[in-house]
């Protein structure tokens, strides 16, 4: 995803602005003038200062570039990237339900399919690194991982 | 008290569990580094979960050893198949591979490893001596002194960065920014938290770290997969041979490439990867034979070799002496030894005396155990660089899910994780480098702590910032590396970006 200095430089100005309101209604300490204010609006000043300076510098260069562009972006690679973050929050969804083995198991399948490798050596590498990770982390770390479903094949 | 520290120390480390670890720590460092678009960063990253359920000297031992051994291995696929491992080998990767295709690939990666583990030695050896000395040295800073490290510091990240400063300082301030998050600072007032008492400690630092160098390689990789590599063609025979050789005809370049990048290291900021430029550079310009470089000449991957590993040693120093990590991997450690009560500060070798001998034992081990491990890498690294990456990116994204999420066991880390990531993502697409914001995210609550604390002393004061003479002169450095490019930016033409013969190298993932 390329943005463009002149876009970036606008969004951190704006973002810049709603800090330093937003750090305006933070007290200050009793008794004295450096409250916990002071040091985001310090650097709210600072963003608004680098905002201005990349909006004045792309100027200056006489950037032609689009404000957003993504070359290289199509369905495929859209869904792979949204991929991630969904399977973020599908394990913290399910993980507590379904339990690690069956969550990361359909995480990593999934993400192997969706990278190419052909499904047989996915299904192999799967049950292999959940094997190696629920040792590392169950039995070395002692870290209770959920079993979920599979509570009553816990060892 | 030095041989009750020390024989402490040496008991702790050679506790069967640390050996493991370490041994452990070494194959996925060595794995880590051989695979392009796995940096050095994102091997501590990954382990910081792993680290979490962990002794604090077995903790450290797993990041000090998979690192060096990271940065040495990047070096192999740099030299097969012209493909840096890490950032820190790109500065040699054209000359090695030069190496090699002369047929001299064996030379390459002797010189690569052997050199590499004395530039390990030597920045072990002055992070050994120095940083006791400085800590003494440091005992009676104020909250002055420490104002201006951090701000001087946090400055070095921003003028050495290899991208425009400007956004190399957009990048610290999101960092300072997200430090802000939460009740930790002087007032104790929730800042930024939206109501959410997940926010009120902060934005966790470790879902943040695995984020920002795991989570965005990943994503990285989704939108622009690049599975292979090429095969590996050249003939390795005994990487050793002709090694001591080397040494006596280049004993000056060894020194320097050490020396130089145990210092750049040990500069805020600067990490291994701008270590190895600057001792490649200095190699060349101080060369008898200048005019071989870049066909395939050994001497620049023995000075540049010996300096990036010497840089992880160096940018210890100010981590353990200060707080004040001197590159992405120490901002990491340095969070982790928050984590395990082993606060660095100039009294750690007064308080954890025991554990800081440990340390320097893994160094010393992590160095020695390069040599076997290098070789037996070199000698299956044409199968380690066949893996495809579309293997591993799932099981490092799962990697991250589960460490993560199974600290706190809080889904609000994993949702941090994952906004992270994204910006981190976005950011590098865009030419903000990463390290600033990290620096100043684990130092913001440190520079605010003592500029508050320093203003109320002053009693709003500025110039009492310079009243102390070490104070004084840190603070007018400071603000002559602050000045400077500020003027340029005003009065000179927009800086060329430097950065442009690094840049495609040390994102190996982007390039063709």
């Amino acid at each position: 995803m390329k943005i463009s200095d002149t876009l970036s430089g606008i969004l951190i100005g704006i973002f810049a602005v709603i800090i330093f309101v937003m750090a305006l209604s933070f007290p200050p300490t009793p008794g004295q003038e450096f409250g916990s204010g002071l040091f985001p609006r310090l650097i709210a000043i600072g963003l608004l200062i680098c905002a201005v300076c990349l909006v004045v510098q792309s100027w200056k260069r006489g950037d032609r570039q689009r404000w957003l562009a993504w070359p290289g972006l199509n369905v495929v690679t859209f869904l792979r990237f949204c991929m991630i973050p969904a399977a973020l929050v599908f394990y913290f969804l399910t993980a507590e339900f379904l339990g690690f083995f069956i969550s990361s198991g359909i995480i990593l399948i999934v993400t192997f399919l969706v990278f190419g490798v052909r499904p047989l050596r996915g299904l192999v590498l799967t049950v292999v690194s959940l094997l190696v990770i629920h040792f590392a982390f169950y039995n070395v770390l002692e870290v209770p991982l959920p079993w979920g479903l599979l509570e009553t094949f816990a060892w | 008290m030095f041989m009750d520290n020390f024989t402490a120390a040496l008991s702790q480390v050679t506790d069967p569990f640390v050996l493991g670890v370490i041994l452990v720590a070494a194959i996925f460092g060595l794995f880590v580094g051989a695979i392009p678009g796995l940096s050095a960063t994102m091997a501590v990253a990954l382990l910081v979960p792993v680290t979490f359920f962990m002794d604090p000297v077995p903790a450290i031992a797993m990041m000090v050893t998979s690192t060096a051994m990271a940065i040495t291995s990047g070096d192999v696929p740099g030299c097969l198949l012209r493909i840096p491992g890490t950032p820190s080998s790109a500065a040699y990767t054209d000359e090695a591979y030069n190496m090699t295709r002369k047929g001299m690939a064996d030379q390459a990666l002797g010189a690569s490893i052997v050199f590499s583990f004395v530039g390990g030695l030597f920045g072990t050896l002055v992070l050994i001596t120095c940083a006791p000395m400085l800590a003494n040295f440091a005992l009676n800073f104020s909250s002055y002194e420490f104002f201006w490290l951090v701000v001087l510091g946090l400055s070095c990240a921003i003028v050495i960065t290899p991208a425009s400063q400007l956004k190399g300082f957009v990048s610290l301030l999101i960092g300072l920014l997200l430090a802000c998050v939460g009740m930790n600072n002087p007032a104790a007032y929730p800042r930024f938290t939206f109501g959410n008492e997940d926010l009120m400690n902060g934005v966790t630092l470790l879902p943040m770290m695995v984020g920002m160098f795991a989570i965005a390689e990943v994503l990285r990789y989704a939108v622009n997969s690049q599975d292979r590599l090429g095969e590996v063609k050249a003939q390795i025979g005994n990487i050793f041979t002709g090694m001591w050789t080397l040494t006596k005809k280049y004993p000056a370049s060894i020194l320097r490439g050490s020396v130089l990048g145990t210092i750049v290291g040990a500069l805020p900021g600067a990490g291994a990867d701008i270590a190895a430029w600057m001792s490649y550079g200095m190699s060349k310009k101080f060369s008898k034979e200048p005019e071989k470089f870049g066909t395939g000449h050994v001497e620049g991957i023995v000075e540049a070799g010996a300096s990036n590993n010497s840089a992880l040693a160096g940018a210890w120093i100010p981590a353990l002496v200060f707080g004040i990590p001197g590159d992405s991997i120490t901002a990491i450690v340095v969070g982790v030894l928050y984590m395990k009560n082993l606060t660095p500060g100039p009294m750690i070798f007064t308080n954890n005396a025991v554990e800081m001998y440990s340390i320097f034992l893994v160094f010393i081990i992590a160095n020695i155990l390069m040599l076997p491990l290098g070789y037996a890498l070199v000698k299956i690294a044409r199968n380690v660089l066949r893996v495809p990456r579309s293997l591993l990116m799932p099981i490092i994204l799962l990697f991250s899910i589960v460490g993560t999420f199974s600290i706190n066991n809080s889904p609000f880390d994993v949702i941090i994780m994952m906004m992270m990531g994204l910006l981190a993502y976005v950011m590098e697409e865009n030419e903000f480098p990463i390290a600033p914001a990290v620096l100043g995210v684990v130092l913001g609550g440190m520079l605010e702590e003592n500029f508050i604390s320093s203003m109320i002393k002053a009693d709003g004061d500025f110039s009492m910032f310079f009243s102390r003479p070490i104070a004084a002169i840190l603070g007018v450095v400071a603000i002559l590396i602050w000045t400077i490019p500020i003027i340029k930016i005003f009065f000179g033409k927009s800086r060329p970006p430097s950065g442009g013969n690094e840049d495609p190298v040390t994102k190996p993932g982007i390039t063709t």
